[in-house]
């Protein structure tokens, strides 16, 4: 393989990448312990093989569909929590936030007859009031993440009780918008006009990026990566529309069942709002800065406290989403709503997704692919009719195996100085 | 980096016990008894959680307070948040602050046992309330008839599904919590009803899996994957209203929804729309306040020193095989034309029921 | 050698509740060279720079900047000023990269979005113009570089904001020889660029390899400022260790005992 010398960057020596060699990179990478998400991608791939050969329903178009919304919860609520994880800390009560944000809107909704374009933003709100509490106890009072985040769980399991008994035990939600948010699907062209929309959307970025850094003499990624990456990203968007725009109905008789489920394109805008957010603008910039090295971005001029309240702001408003989710699903709430295994299936995604637990890394796409992999053993052990003393052990079986891989990476690199 | 590990083994703990929340005294009630009575002792009932049902948040403690109230009997009502230790930790405080008559809500046989036989020890007389503790040796049991509550559901699914006129229907079975007693005797119950159908070929026996703490979301997420390994799936026996509704809900969405019938368990105000609605089969109603007067009736006869009269049945213990002195009440089914009876019974309001989207359905169901 | 001094700190004053740490300091930064700040551990090193960088404020004094008389309350107001300090623990974030590092906290934007492609640039040129060639790619992240390549974004870092006068704590503390001597080089192409340079340290070697001039700090006293040219290696031990030296330095103890003339080369000093 050639490399080609190129003085760039005003005199900079830098080495111009090739195909070869920026795999190369890659690779060296990942053996220096920098992983990102590959395991969870390997997981993803080798659970699906696994289901898919013990049962063949696991790979139609049915169960795929399924997959989003029973995930959308857990991929929501772990979106908000990895700034939380950024800074190295935590959220115990993402959980029962979501809870008690879709127990106000399910009240809103159904007891006090409000439309969902009220009743949605008064949870918003809701969401983001609880974020601004936590992390202004966090940053200001100084009480560790922790401590706070476990009160406010038991709190909000509290408030949960006392606000949904007062109206019976389960609210049914029966505004049909609200419970076709994450229960129908949008219809065939809506699905191939975003899907599109998207492949061409990702395909402009990349080539604009690659065009202004080539416009400064900066080095570029390789052409063929550039291709590679959208090629890619393209296949795999075109062919899950395929699959999800597939008659999977039941009884196709009675009624047709297609299209991409509506919960598909909010989660792609929540992925590609908050990964501009961390990857594009200074204050994502400043999330990373005070999560690696807080003593450094306060000499910076960052103002941490501020960045430690918006990351709780941020978690508490994923959250609430994750419960309107959750409440559209089950078209009602109860009040466990949040409860059980959310918060830890979250956090699990977060990390399986590849987000260290120790702060500084970890980015927005861990979220979905570390809550498919949660959602895929969900699924897929639901099919085979595994109990759900099984599921929980072997979700705690991955879960542990995704830290390990974190902390061996950690070690690794450490060894090879990349930290 | 110590932080991190901590947190995440916190996670987990949290995660793994979501109902470690320490027991506040919502359900608590203390009364000092306004000295009507002097001779009767005091009665301790420690109810189980606040989440699997809403009667034991509110219907119970009301009902039994206004029991024990109206005889003059001092009561203390704690209920335990659905954490087995704090569920021991109320009993010995009852018991060494000198309750005469013990009723508890057990919260699993185990502890249930543990709490019972300490009770005995200390000469208390105990009652079985609503679940029956295993090998507990409970003096009295006070319940709806649990196996009876499981036929009524069993026949009412066959009762629907003959009205749709499927050969050969494929049954899926949802059942309640692997840990609530309860939950295998409406199973008993109900596969008394279905085994023989299945057997003869009426029915074809589907999927069948318990649902963990009674947990809706997890009920949903379990027969959203019974449904798409078998699709033939055409009617479900939930075990209660909430489960009844996660099935509900995932019916709809592939529209399914009153194709599918659906049974329930504790008329419940979701359930009962469900059910006016078209999509929920029926109901099993158990008067609540017929279960809490007879419990109470007994309890104040314990703490009075008199013999009850009206434990005139009994209930064997699967485990122990001895005989418990019971009185045990009938459920009663629920469908669209009985609905009214709820209402009219006070256990739901009409406004809660008949909101404006069932407004034409009540009507319909003749409710006024 | 410029004649007027970049930065002038005169008589300054900085107390902790009862315990006095500086006492009627002096101190001369000419652009152009490199005044070697030493003294022992506890001689107020660490507070005077503080005091520049804004961090404290001083509790009495003059600070004159480019000739004119001016007031530092925070590091902001320093920054502003084009002080820039580069602390011993470099306060870099090891999860991001260098240019990434380079810009923390000033990034540069358009609208919302950052201008990544500018900010590499400069970082480029910045670098390029302290003749800095040894990085492989300015994407690196600062985990993976070598203490001397820390060191010199941390320099770098501090360059790029056309500051006038740098502070550098202890640069090559942790450093082995030849990163040493790279990163020495680096802080003589500083001065060369016509920076004035405060570096400290406790390395009599870098002090002599590097330095156009010395200051003395003794129990929070300037001891001595004194062209490098002009002393010994011994002589600055002895500043160091014990204030005074031959007739360098403080005054003895007593007044009475006070000999020859006191040399302090520092303008404005000792009046």
């Amino acid at each position: 393989m050639t490399t080609t010398t190129t003085t760039t960057a005003g005199g900079v020596k830098v080495v111009k990448p090739t195909v070869g060699s920026y795999i190369n990179d890659y690779w060296g990478r990942v053996r220096g312990g920098d992983l990102g998400s590959l395991p969870a991608i390997l997981g993803l791939l080798v659970l699906s093989l696994i289901f898919g050969i013990a049962r063949d329903t696991f790979f139609s178009s049915l169960n795929f569909a399924n997959l989003f919304n029973q995930g959308a919860q857990v991929v929501f609520i772990a979106m908000g929590l990895i700034f939380v994880l950024l800074l190295g800390e935590i959220d115990l009560s993402a959980g029962f936030a979501s809870g008690v944000c879709g127990a106000v809107v399910a009240i809103l909704l159904t007891n006090h007859g409000w439309d969902w374009y009220t009743a949605i933003p008064v949870a918003l709100i809701t969401g983001l009031v609880i974020g601004f509490v936590l992390g202004f106890l966090v940053s200001k009072i100084g009480i560790p993440s922790f401590v706070v985040t476990l009160a406010a769980f038991l709190g909000f399991q509290g408030l949960l009780l006392l606000v949904l008994l007062g109206g019976g035990t389960n609210i049914s939600t029966r505004d049909e918008f609200f419970n076709s948010l994450n229960n129908d699907n949008l219809s065939v062209a809506w699905s191939w006009i975003l899907a599109i929309a998207a492949v061409v959307g990702y395909a402009a970025v990349q080539f604009n990026q690659v065009r202004s850094r080539a416009k400064r003499n900066l080095v570029t990624d390789p052409l063929g990566i550039v291709l590679l990456r959208i090629g890619g990203l393209g296949v795999l968007i075109l062919a899950a529309t395929a699959i999800l725009t597939q008659e999977r109905a039941i009884n196709p008789a009675i009624n047709s069942l297609k299209g991409v489920p509506i919960v598909v394109p909010i989660i792609a805008f929540f992925l590609v709002l908050w990964t501009f957010v961390l990857g594009r603008t200074s204050y994502g910039r400043h999330v990373y800065a005070v999560g690696g090295n807080t003593e450094a971005a306060r000499r910076a001029g960052i103002p941490v406290d501020r960045i430690r309240i918006s990351v709780f702001v941020i978690a508490s408003f994923m959250a609430a989403i994750g419960g309107i989710m959750a409440v559209s699903r089950a078209s009602s709430v109860d009040p466990n709503t949040g409860g059980s295994n959310i918060l830890l299936y979250s956090v699990g995604a977060a990390v399986i997704g590849g987000t260290s637990l120790f702060g500084g890394k970890g980015k927005v796409i861990n979220a979905v692919i570390g809550g498919a992999v949660i959602a895929v053993i969900d699924n897929g052990m639901g099919l085979l009719g595994f109990s759900a003393g099984q599921k929980y052990i072997f979700t705690g079986v991955i879960l542990l195996i995704a830290a390990s891989v974190d902390a061996l990476a950690r070690r690794r690199a450490a060894a090879t100085g990349n930290r | 980096m110590r932080k991190g590990l901590f947190a995440l083994a916190a996670v987990g703990l949290l995660a793994t016990s979501s109902v470690a929340a320490c027991g506040d005294d919502s359900g608590s009630d203390s009364d000092t008894g306004s000295g009507a009575n002097a001779s009767a002792g005091k009665v301790g009932v420690i109810l189980p959680d606040t989440k699997s049902s809403q009667r034991w948040g509110t219907d119970d403690p009301k009902f039994l307070k206004a029991a024990f109230d109206a005889a003059g009997v001092p009561v203390e009502i704690q209920n335990a948040q659905g954490d087995k230790t704090q569920f021991q930790t109320i009993a010995d405080g009852m018991i060494s602050s000198g309750v005469k008559v013990l009723m508890i809500v057990n919260l699993d046989s185990g502890t249930g046992k543990a709490v019972l036989e300490k009770a005995k020890k200390a000469g208390i007389a105990t009652i079985d309330y609503d679940r029956l503790t295993l090998s507990g040796g409970a003096n009295y049991y006070v319940s709806f008839d649990n196996v009876k509550v499981g036929e009524l559901q069993g026949q009412g699914l066959v009762d629907c599904l003959a009205e749709k006129k499927y050969t050969k229907p494929v049954v899926a079975e949802l059942n309640g919590s692997p840990t609530d007693n309860n939950a295998t005797l409406f199973a008993q119950g109900y596969d008394s009803v279905l085994n023989p159908k299945y057997a003869d070929g009426t029915f074809a026996k589907g999927p069948n899996q318990p649902v963990p703490d009674w947990d809706n979301a997890q009920a949903g997420t379990i027969f959203e994957q019974m449904l798409t390994s078998n699709k033939n799936i055409k009617g479900v026996l939930a075990a209660n209203d909430g489960l009844g509704n996660a099935v509900i809900s995932v019916l709809k969405k592939n529209k399914l929804n009153g194709q599918v019938p659906v049974t329930g368990q504790d008329a419940t105000v979701q359930g009962l729309q469900n059910i006016l609605a078209g999509d929920q089969c029926m109901t099993v109603y158990k008067a609540i306040k017929k279960e809490a007067d007879a419990a109470s009736q007994l309890a104040i006869a314990l703490a009075k020193g008199e013999k009850p009269t009206t434990a005139t049945g009994t209930t064997k213990d699967p485990e122990s095989n001895a005989d418990v002195p019971s009185v045990l009440l009938d459920p009663e089914a629920i469908t669209k034309d009985t609905v009214k009876k709820v209402i009219e019974d006070g256990f739901v309001t009409k406004d809660a029921v008949c909101t404006a989207d069932f407004a034409k359905a009540c009507t319909d169901a003749g409710i006024s | 050698m410029a004649a007027t001094p970049l930065l002038e700190l005169n008589g300054i004053n900085k107390g902790f509740g009862p315990v006095q740490v500086l006492h009627d300091v002096g101190l001369s930064v000419y652009p152009g060279e490199v005044t070697a700040l030493v003294g022992d551990n506890g001689a107020g090193k660490s507070t005077l720079v503080k005091c520049i960088s804004g961090i404290y404020t001083i509790d009495s004094g003059t600070v004159t900047y480019d000739g004119n008389q001016v007031a530092i309350h925070s590091p902001r107001d320093a920054s502003a000023l084009g002080i820039e300090v580069v602390y011993q623990d470099l306060a870099l974030c090891d999860n991001l990269d260098i240019v990434q590092n380079m810009f923390l906290g000033r990034e540069k934007k358009r609208g919302i979005v950052l201008d990544e492609p500018t900010m590499e640039q400069m970082a480029g040129d910045t670098l390029a113009s302290l003749s800095v060639r040894t990085v492989k790619s300015l994407r690196q992240l600062v985990a993976s570089l070598s203490g001397g390549q820390r060191q010199t974004v941390a320099i770098a870092k501090a360059v790029l904001w056309n500051s006038r006068v740098v502070i550098l704590d202890e640069p090559t503390a942790a450093l082995g020889v030849a990163q040493t001597a790279q990163v020495l080089e680096l802080v003589r192409r500083l001065a060369d660029n016509g920076l004035g340079v405060v570096l400290i340290s406790h390395n009599m070697n870098d002090v002599f390899a590097v330095s156009d001039r010395i200051a003395a700090l003794y129990l929070g006293r300037m001891a001595a400022q004194v062209k490098t040219t002009d002393v010994t290696h011994s002589q600055v031990v002895e500043l160091i260790t014990g204030g005074r030296s031959g007739n360098l330095g403080l005054p003895p103890e007593k007044p009475a005992d006070f000999g020859g003339d006191v040399v302090d080369i520092t303008p404005g000093g000792d009046k």
